[in-house]
């Protein structure tokens, strides 16, 4: 009897040891990218992709993260939330160390929150609802994207200077966590100036056609239009409001944009058009971070990184610098060594905010560009207003977060 | 769908579908005004040796800027053959008496290269004799492939005769272990990963034999159709064949410094096997495989051109000088790759 407790014990032992000495001896660590490569934001989720690539190839030629090397398995979340779940829940149960990707915030939410259950830090790349660092914000998830708040607050600084304070505002909204969180937003900014709302109309993410809720807009006669869809969805938007010539009516302002929406409309769609944006190529003049990130994408890639690309970057860098930081991959020590961190890497003195683990940095108010100006088909708006992250963020108040405690 | 005013909706949409009708038709233009790219249909199956036909399209589609890669996966050779054969694809790795086969019918193909040697594995039950094969049935990729081509030659040096003394019998990819496990063949010379699936099975083993004479082979090449080597492609085809060159770098590199394994995590969505299988076969280099996008030597494809006339594989010689296209991509004008 005894023999035999020793004998199990020893096999307990040795198995203990091999599962350890296994782990220990592996050369590589896994990351989870999950993007979308269909749907209606694959141009973006492609875009990540590129940057995630690059970023991962420069670490690994450097030695890696704490001399590991890292490799990655690629999920297409088909701009669909569910999908993205699911690819997250396959990825914790092959090891990922770490998830990243995103584009629509229901997907990032998705993510976000079986990363939390699987214990598995959850880099946030383009992703702009208030939820993701809000209500559904977790201990386990960071975003540097800026977030809807954000957004709505620069913007309505502009649109208060442009249009008045009473001006009529019609929404076009797409009717999920990111589309709601943003007309939510823009709606009490611009509301609370005396703004009025003529009418919103919630669209399908995923759209082809925007004519019905465009001639209703049109019938709504307000002083501005705001176009709350992204990706292929804004494209055919803009093309579409573009064709029923709403703008001779209307100013019309897209309150989120980024590059590879712009560069299919082209200059002739996109002058005049209001936006914010998280980041832009155009900072190279200005960040010596964003030139020297432009200088490689480009020297890779023959193209120009949109603002998810930007975010992919400093996920990527972010975690491995953390990683480094800490001297360890365990998740709870990561995420000590990201909470309030300061640091320059695209832009001047970002941070991780410590208590909802937002990206704290500035915004930017841009337009577009008209044809005669633009240098070539990258160069599309130009920056009219840079606003501090600390002066847009939520406070507490408005953002009564409460994260999950860590040992 | 309206929240505020809810008036005039029925009427709002049918005048929306009119007007979308209208302007589908001229925004139509703005979608493929920039098309200057060429497509590629490419055609693969599920073997180790085609990695990199899917490490290529992975690692670069998104960086295509002449070329727009479709991968199309086929569950046999003998659907990929017939796809290369009516067009359905541009171009697929088949093995070299395939691509002798569909020339010799008259169907205007070229060979491109080899991206691989190597990579096949001759595993067998509880003999470990070259001798032990008589009286054996052998599954193989098909009668028309450089495995059975290399297995007649080695056991004819065991004074083995084919079809006499052994036979070999063709077996489709996915039912290879069953024919193991119900002793309807007592071996296989198979590409990986089909050999250590056998093996992890416990239905067979690697010849012990097989290094010296049957590894690192010539097993199949990369044979494209006619009409998409003009003028027209070669901007096209010259992009995809650095990418296909570099993809092959990529898993030599992966080998080397990562064991496969990034390698392996790629296959999985268009190859489907264990990322554990791949990434093992791959750093054991089972079969020796190589992975390297070179032209075939000449002798080479005479010999195995040679064979196929003698087992009547082929009926009529093919004029291989007129089966190679270097200059049509233009490799020469490049200085390579070469062998």
């Amino acid at each position: 009897m005894i023999l035999r407790m020793k004998k199990t014990l020893l096999a307990e032992i040795l198995f203990i040891f091999l599962a350890t000495t296994s782990a220990w001896s592996s050369e590589t660590v896994l990351f989870g990218i999950n993007v979308p490569l269909t749907g209606s934001y694959f141009r973006q989720g492609e875009d990540e992709l590129r940057a995630y690539k690059l970023a991962i190839k420069i670490i690994n030629e450097r030695g890696g993260i704490l001399g590991k090397k890292i490799i990655y398995s690629v999920k297409d979340t088909g701009t669909d939330a569910e999908v993205a779940r699911k690819n997250t829940k396959e990825f914790i149960k092959n090891g990922v160390i770490m998830v990243t990707g995103g584009s629509s915030s229901a997907e990032a939410v998705a993510q976000s929150e079986e990363c939390q259950k699987g214990g598995v830090i959850f880099m946030a790349a383009l992703t702009h609802s208030n939820d993701t660092t809000g209500k559904d914000g977790h201990r386990h998830t960071f975003r540097w994207y800026f977030d809807a708040h954000m957004s709505a607050k620069a913007l309505s600084y502009e649109l208060i200077r442009k249009f008045g304070k009473n001006a009529h505002y019609t929404y076009i909204y797409a009717d999920y966590t990111w589309g709601i969180s943003l007309l939510e937003s823009m709606q009490d900014f611009l509301e609370k100036a005396g703004g009025k709302t003529n009418l919103k109309i919630s669209t399908k993410l995923g759209e082809v056609s925007y004519i019905s809720p465009l001639l209703q807009a049109k019938l709504s006669e307000p002083d501005v239009l705001v176009l709350i869809q992204f990706g292929q969805d804004m494209i055919y938007s803009l093309q579409q409001a573009t064709s029923l010539q709403l703008r001779n009516k209307m100013a019309i302002v897209v309150p989120l944009m980024d590059l590879h929406m712009a560069e299919p409309l082209g200059p002739e769609i996109m002058q005049g058009i209001i936006t914010t944006m998280s980041w832009y190529h155009g900072l190279t003049e200005v960040h010596e971070g964003s030139k020297k990130f432009v200088e490689l994408f480009e020297k890779e890639y023959k193209q120009k990184p949109g603002s998810g690309a930007a975010a992919a970057w400093v996920d990527i860098f972010q975690y491995a610098d953390a990683v480094e930081r800490a001297k360890s991959f365990d998740h709870f020590k990561v995420i000590r060594a990201l909470e309030g961190h300061h640091f320059q890497l695209l832009l001047n003195d970002e941070y991780w905010r410590e208590w909802d683990h937002q990206g704290i940095r500035p915004t930017y108010v841009a337009v577009g560009k008209n044809p005669t100006a633009v240098a070539d088909k990258w160069d599309l708006f130009r920056i009219i207003g840079v606003y501090k992250g600390e002066d847009l963020a939520r406070t507490r108040e408005e953002n009564p977060i409460q994260l999950e405690p860590i040992p | 769908m309206i929240t505020d005013k809810g008036t005039g909706m029925k009427k709002g949409s049918f005048f929306g579908i009119v007007m979308f009708l209208v302007f589908s038709v001229f925004l139509h233009p703005v979608v493929h005004a920039e098309a200057t790219v060429q497509s590629l249909r490419i055609g693969y199956v599920p073997l180790i040796s085609q990695l990199p036909l899917v490490v290529s399209y992975d690692n670069d589609r998104l960086n295509y800027s002449k070329v727009k890669v479709t991968l199309v996966k086929y569950s046999s050779l003998n659907s990929l053959e017939a796809a290369l054969r009516v067009g359905a694809i541009d171009i697929a790795d088949l093995p070299l008496p395939v691509a002798f086969s569909i020339a010799q019918d008259g169907i205007a193909i070229k060979i491109l290269g080899q991206c691989h040697s190597g990579g096949s594995v001759l595993a067998r039950g509880e003999f470990n004799e070259l001798s032990n094969f008589r009286g054996k049935t052998i599954g193989v990729p098909g009668l028309r492939s450089n495995e059975n081509m290399d297995l007649i030659k080695l056991l004819a040096g065991e004074k083995l005769r084919y079809g006499l003394d052994y036979k070999t019998i063709k077996v489709p990819f996915n039912t290879v272990l069953q024919n193991l496990e119900a002793g309807r063949i007592n071996a296989m010379y198979f590409p990986e990963p089909y050999g250590s699936m056998a093996e992890k099975s416990h239905l067979a083993m690697q010849m012990e034999k097989q290094e010296k004479e049957l590894s690192g082979r010539l097993t199949t090449v990369l044979a494209a159709r006619s009409d998409i080597l003009q003028n027209h492609y070669r901007e096209a085809m010259e992009e995809w064949i650095r990418s296909l060159t570099a993809a092959c770098v990529f898993i030599e590199n992966d080998i080397k410094t990562l064991s496969a394994e990034q390698t392996a995590i790629i296959q999985e969505p268009y190859l489907g096997f264990d990322r554990n299988l791949v990434s093992s076969s791959l750093s054991k280099r089972r079969g020796e495989i190589q992975f390297s996008f070179v032209i075939p030597k000449k002798n080479i494809l005479h010999m195995y051109l040679q064979q196929a006339l003698e087992l009547k594989i082929l009926l009529q010689p093919v004029d291989i000088d007129d089966l190679l296209s270097f200059d049509v991509v233009g490799w020469k004008k490049r200085g390579g790759p070469v062998q």
